[in-house]
């Protein structure tokens, strides 16, 4: 018989979750998360930890017959957190237990197991990529000092090539956009640097916006939108006026569009900085003491 | 067939090893080392620019010089751009194009050399007749295990006669080349050519041949189905 215990614990806008499985003999078990947001699953080198596979995790109880398992969320707590989807006994010839249960290294050799996968790699050896310490940030000519202001106004499509090209341009990385920034030596202003935070989409959406508001009025009261700079989606419920829509109109449902997004945004941060003070423990589980394995320990 | 130049300790002769190997088996050479290339570059896309998604592989590998290379660049920024994972998928594609791929693993036992042997069919393990050395190989030799490359030659560099060649055949288990100390060898690596081309005379380069065809027997039984 297998059941399952957790303890949930919110903090800063983060749930954390730990479980323990428990079984009367080793068998291999399906975990599911059911909070109703993403699963942040512990890491080991920058590589989701074995077992894990998006929001599901699979194991092995082991002959103790206690498997403990953590993970994060920002969903907000409930029970239960997670359940046991399936459960498998094991076999004579599956060799789970020892693999999963001792992380432990292979003979006399001293080298750990690895899994056949380029994440298992670096996983079980380490992540091979420079410490970000390490990368020096050039000073800037003064040619590039001159031309930082205007890159700092808004992100230009020259950035953004830029930022292909540059060796330290990694797209998929966020929170590298500032350091690519900085290499080149293009943006210094940390006015600049916090605007990179911003997603592109939104940066292009309130440059189009910013661009019908420069039009002067008189222009503005008889002209028409121009072609978006950002090239639309026939079906795009976007809040950009499409082309031919009288520019007063445009600035009209501009104005509506902003007044949406700053709402959300107000509430957005009013939240944030909730979190940010607020440390509430909602402690619903049943064996308190088994939440003390973290949710990067099982 | 993939080949994965490895050892454990640094300075031992694996960028050398690699790079005359590819010569003898007409490979590519990729120089796997991310933060510490060792093998000659020019201007034009490398390893960084690849595992970065800036350039194809193919793109990045040169064809001009006496062997084909794909180079890494030396710039901290640029290793820590890079994809380090996206090197198994880099090698493969390399190997689609041109057959033939040596990969010039780092010194260590970090992920960067992992993946090496990840990628590999087999794996040629460089040492040099002195303890921490021996020691590093026959770490770098469990690494090879642990990730299914086996293991298809044992070079022993810079080796005198007295060098104890049984005794590293036994405890590494496998077959082993020794190439001789000779500044023939790091003039023509320091040139950017083979020894067999800079000194075809030269007793290294007649290992390095060894060499090579010992590592086609291995690959060649290996290959082999089982029972055939």
């Amino acid at each position: 018989m297998v059941t399952l215990e957790w303890s949930l614990e919110r903090t800063e806008g983060v749930t954390l979750v730990g479980l323990v499985v428990a079984a009367d003999r080793p068998c291999r078990v399906q975990i599911e998360n059911r909070l109703d947001g993403p699963v942040w699953p512990p890491r080991r080198h920058g590589q989701p930890a074995d077992g894990w596979d998006e929001g599901t995790f699979s194991g092995c109880v082991p002959p103790d017959g206690r498997l403990t398992v953590g993970y994060a969320t920002p969903a907000q707590p409930s029970e239960p957190p997670a359940s046991v989807v399936s459960t498998e006994p094991v076999t004579d010839g599956d060799d789970a237990v020892g693999a999963d249960c001792e992380h432990g290294r292979t003979g006399t050799d001293c080298v750990p197991t690895v899994e056949d996968s380029p994440a298992g790699v670096v996983r079980a050896l380490g992540d091979p990529l420079v410490p970000r310490d390490s990368v020096p940030l050039p000073e800037p000519t003064p040619g590039q000092q001159a031309a930082g202001p205007a890159a700092g106004e808004s992100t230009t499509a020259e950035d953004e090539e830029g930022q292909q090209s540059g060796a330290t341009a990694t797209a998929d990385r966020p929170n590298s956009a500032p350091e690519s920034t900085e290499r080149e030596g293009r943006v210094r202003r940390s006015p600049a640097h916090a605007e990179r935070l911003v997603p592109k989409s939104v940066r292009d959406w309130l440059a189009e916006v910013g661009g019908r508001l420069d039009v002067p009025r008189e222009e503005a009261d008889t002209g028409f939108e121009a072609t978006p700079a950002v090239e639309q989606e026939p079906s795009s419920e976007s809040a950009c006026p499409a082309q031919d829509v009288p520019l007063k109109a445009a600035r009209e449902v501009d104005r509506f569009a902003l007044q949406q997004v700053r709402r959300r945004v107000e509430s957005l941060l009013d939240r944030t900085e909730q979190g940010a003070s607020c440390r509430t423990a909602v402690s619903e589980g049943r064996d308190r003491r088994e939440a003390a394995v973290g949710p990067g320990e099982r | 067939m993939i080949l994965a130049v490895v050892g454990g300790k640094g300075g031992v002769g694996k960028s050398t090893v690699a790079y005359n190997l590819g010569a003898h088996l007409d490979a590519v050479v990729v120089d796997a080392d991310l933060a510490m290339a060792d093998l000659p570059a020019d201007r034009g896309p490398d390893l960084h620019d690849v595992l970065a998604g800036r350039a194809a592989p193919t793109e990045a590998v040169r064809e001009g010089g006496p062997v084909p290379l794909l180079p890494c660049g030396r710039s901290l920024a640029g290793a820590r751009a890079c994809e380090p994972t996206a090197l198994v998928e880099t090698v493969e594609r390399v190997r689609a194009e041109y057959g033939r791929v040596v990969v010039d693993c780092p010194a260590g036992l970090s992920g960067d050399v992992g993946l090496g042997l990840l990628v590999a069919d087999a794996a040629v393990l460089v040492t040099e007749p002195a303890p921490p050395a021996l020691g590093d190989a026959l770490r770098a030799r469990a690494l090879a295990r642990e990730l299914d490359a086996g293991l298809a030659a044992i070079v022993l560099n810079r080796a005198t006669a007295a060098a104890p060649t049984e005794l590293v055949a036994r405890e590494l288990g496998g077959p082993v080349t020794t190439v001789p100390e000779s500044d023939l060898v790091a003039d023509a690596q320091a040139a950017g050519v083979p020894v067999s081309e800079r000194a075809p005379e030269a007793a290294a380069a007649t290992a390095f041949a060894e060499l090579a065809q010992t590592v086609q027997r291995a690959c060649r039984c290996a290959d082999q189905p089982a029972g055939a």
